[in-house]
């Protein structure tokens, strides 16, 4: 199965290999700077799956794993749509160390909207955790304290991210074949 | 299409008068169950919709997200369904959401005080100080909301094409009386010109679809926009009257950021290139982001919108 997704790659952009090197180093610096604190990481639904889950792994500090779903603009939202919460956080953030987990920050709207909601519930510390940075597509730009990588202006897969929501599970991060491709 | 608008004090009969009048002439009626129904379809969770609510909320909310939301989602929420359906509104502002519309009908439904206590403790079971008290506090409430959002008297009669008092005129002849208003001023023919009266009285500003289409992925995360809010000059003659300006189509009020949307062919781009460089070196203290064809391309593709807008 693992087999037949990487046949769809055109390009293996980030190897399964270097994404487990900076997890680690990204896990140490979090471990680190969130020492004797009470770290809670907000884990942005479905994308930032797997990232939160090797990235909690990898910080050695106690913390607490909670995750938030919202409803991304697109062609199904009617005209007077307003974002939504799918899934809200089930911890209480107010005074606490909240690091949201994302897995690909491009333009910054989603995460704009995100950090509004968080702000007015008042946690003592609000930071950003993004596993990719598309700094190209930014709209808003917006403090983000730990990236992964940045990367240049092409659709990518794997780690998390879909295209149509498969490819998900696969391990590393790559470019699909562009007859994969409806667009 | 057709619109009646009921606005009613509480013990007033309008609730009932408003949804018989929606089955006898079967019209949609927009209460509160619809209107519920309509913001979940939107996405927002179940203590949104009720805090929307103009009972829930009576204008005095501290919280402004929502207050926008509530003027600018649920009239437009309304105004979508006018274009598709004949309406019975009751309460939530109709009367000022559809004001100058000739196919529209106002009504009012009041009663005396006294009476609408009486009916309260009747219909619900309540005590004589209940009633008062909750007849008090209704009233209030939406005098407040009508205030508040729209910045009008709810009881001023000049809102209305009817106000009826139903202290001795039955349900039955209330609406007997709004049916013959009906007919009188042609409601149903006058219906007709929805389409035109929408366009005339929420005129778009954007001079390109591409542009509107930003707005509202911006409206969506609830962001706060401004268009072409301020021009700055570029050039000037001898005697100092601007010759030249650039007007960046969206400024982002929260971000103090200007944002341009270049759409055009590349080969067209050179121009407004000149015109950029010029504003950048004449005002580098002003946050610009210019997206050029492709950057636009590709952010319309990521929401799926790139077949719907041709390029500007």
């Amino acid at each position: 199965m693992r087999h037949d997704m990487i046949r769809d790659l055109a390009e293996v952009m980030i190897t399964e290999e270097a994404i487990a090197n900076r997890v680690r180093e990204l896990g140490a610096a979090i471990s680190r700077d969130y020492f004797g604190k009470e770290l809670i990481l907000a884990g942005v639904l479905r994308g930032g799956l797997f990232f939160l889950a090797d990235l909690a792994r990898a910080i050695s500090i106690p913390l607490v794993i909670d995750f938030i779903s919202i409803s991304s603009y697109g062609p199904a939202t009617t005209a007077s749509g307003v974002v939504g919460i799918r899934k809200d956080l089930d911890e209480s953030i107010g005074g606490r160390d909240l690091l949201v987990i994302e897995d690909i920050v491009d333009t910054g709207l989603t995460l704009s909207y995100l950090l509004k909601i968080f702000r007015a519930r008042q946690p003592s510390s609000l930071q950003v955790c993004t596993f990719l940075d598309r700094k190209v597509r930014r709209i808003i730009d917006l403090p983000i304290a730990y990236r992964g990588f940045e990367i240049p202006e092409k659709f990518v897969v794997g780690y998390g991210l879909d295209y149509n929501q498969r490819y998900r599970n696969l391990p590393c991060i790559g470019v699909l074949k562009p007859e994969l491709m409806e667009r | 299409m057709a619109i009646i608008t009921i606005s009613r004090q509480i013990g007033s009969g309008g609730d009932e008068i408003a949804a018989r009048l929606a089955k006898e002439r079967q019209f949609t009626l927009v209460d509160h169950i619809l209107l519920a129904e309509l913001l979940k379809a939107q996405g927002l969770a179940k203590p949104d919709v009720e805090a929307l609510d103009e009972d829930e909320c009576g204008g005095v909310r501290q919280n402004a997200e929502q207050d926008r939301v509530y003027v600018d989602l649920l009239p437009t929420l309304i105004t979508d369904l006018a274009a598709e359906k004949d309406l019975v509104v009751l309460g939530r502002g109709g009367q000022c959401i559809f004001r100058g519309f000739p196919g529209a009908l106002h009504a009012r439904v009041v009663a005396g005080a006294k009476e609408r206590v009486r009916r309260l403790m009747e219909e619900r079971g309540i005590d004589e100080h209940a009633a008062i008290r909750l007849v008090e506090e209704s009233d209030e409430t939406r005098r407040r909301f009508i205030q508040y959002h729209y910045g009008k008297d709810i009881d001023d009669a000049a809102h209305y094409d009817l106000v009826i008092n139903t202290d001795r005129l039955s349900v039955e002849a209330a609406m007997r009386l709004i049916q013959l208003a009906i007919e009188m001023v042609d409601l149903m023919g006058k219906g007709r010109e929805i389409g035109r009266w929408l366009e005339a009285a929420h005129p778009l500003p954007f001079a390109h679809p591409s542009e509107e289409e930003f707005a509202k992925v911006l409206d969506f995360y609830q962001i706060r926009w401004e268009y072409e809010p301020r021009t700055f000059p570029l050039a000037w003659d001898e005697a100092g009257n601007a010759t030249e300006a650039f007007s960046p189509d969206f400024y982002l009020v929260d971000f103090d950021l200007f944002i341009e949307l270049t759409t055009l062919k590349q080969s067209l781009v050179t121009a407004k290139n000149r015109k950029i460089r010029r504003f950048r070196e004449l005002y580098p203290e002003v946050t610009l982001k210019v997206f050029y064809g492709r950057d636009y391309r590709h952010l319309l593709a990521k929401y799926g919108l790139a077949k719907k807008i041709s390029s500007k």
